[in-house]
């Protein structure tokens, strides 16, 4: 059977972390590729609405440490509609990561095609010279519209939707900065060994110092827990502005 | 020849995925909580039970583990 199993709150999926992590994402490994538990886990997103700190929360980070997992968080609406597809389709554990903040976005899709999401890997959504912007998620939809802010700017932003975060791609973020030298991360999640992290330490592990025009930098969550109170929320979520504001702190340091 | 679109937005492209998984998939099933009454996922998951019946649209107690563990044994 292929099961999709649906956790309304990312939060609450918590307590499934035993048959996900110590046993989903250990059968093929420990049984020497006899056993694939072909499952996906939707796990939702869901932020804001003065909902408190126990129902907001970005956990991407915590299943793509994991080995053996797959994990997606589509940005667009094509990505909503065909990674959770391709998710079902594989022979591996998946956690499909979707955020609410997103069932907004509109667009004319063709008819389905099946991918293997053994293929997908990030894509650049947005060409561009100065500095790329890397997101997923929500955090694309924040790095493409600062992307267009930055424009009216002067500044053109290159945008990479890392798209499958476990298992983590690094080439396309790496041959877009060291074609632009700067690099700001985007993440919906917390700072200290975040997705944000891991998109810098790539960088600066497979890009040559002298190739970086400025350090690279991240918007994430304050490290602190969600607020309730809406006036709260407004400055805790970056929006559009952190990361125009961001972007314009990288290209005048 | 003009290849035929469909507009959706982000929650009715997993609906339709979800539609298309359910039709052409007999081994895939749903389950979690509230999913007879899927208000809290926008229109992602509307009607699924009605149009798949309620043996493949699965609506679970209050128990993540739970149906957590039990779709994996079955996957």
């Amino acid at each position: 059977m292929k099961p999709i199993v649906v956790h309304p709150r990312i939060d609450f999926m918590l307590y499934a972390m035993d048959a996900v992590v110590n046993q989903a994402a250990k059968w093929s490994h420990m049984t020497g590729g006899q056993a694939h538990p072909s499952m996906t886990i939707r796990g939702i997103i869901n932020r804001g609405g003065e909902q408190g700190a126990q129902h907001s929360q970005a956990l991407q980070a915590w299943f793509a440490h994991i080995p053996g997992l797959r994990v997606v968080m589509p940005a667009t609406v094509a990505d909503a509609r065909d990674l959770l597809i391709a998710s079902v389709l594989c022979k591996d554990p998946v956690v499909y990561i979707d955020d609410r903040w997103l069932y907004d976005q509109t667009d004319d899709l063709p008819p389905v095609i099946e991918f293997d999401l053994r293929l997908e890997r990030p894509r650049c959504l947005r060409l561009g010279s100065d500095l790329t912007i890397v997101g997923s998620s929500y955090s694309t939809r924040l790095a493409l519209n600062a992307a267009e802010e930055l424009e009216k700017l002067g500044i053109s932003a290159e945008v990479i939707d890392l798209r499958v975060l476990n298992p983590f791609h690094s080439e396309e973020v790496v041959t877009s900065v060291t074609k632009t030298g700067r690099l700001l991360a985007v993440d919906g999640g917390w700072g200290p060994c975040g997705i944000a992290s891991e998109v810098l330490a790539v960088t600066v592990q497979h890009i040559n110092p002298a190739n970086f025009k400025s350090s690279p930098s991240r918007v994430t969550l304050p490290f602190a827990p969600a607020p309730t109170a809406r006036n709260l929320e407004k400055t805790y979520y970056p929006d559009t502005n952190s990361v125009v504001r961001a972007s314009l702190n990288l290209m005048s340091s | 020849m003009i290849e035929k679109r469909t507009t959706y937005n982000y929650g009715t492209a997993i609906l339709a995925a979800f539609e298309y998984l359910l039709e052409k998939y007999p081994e895939v099933f749903v389950i979690g909580q509230g999913l007879w009454s899927p208000w809290y996922v926008g229109n992602s998951m509307t009607d699924l039970d009605k149009k798949f019946g309620k043996q493949r649209v699965i609506d679970t107690p209050v128990a993540e583990s739970a149906c957590t563990g039990a779709a994996l044994w079955q996957a």
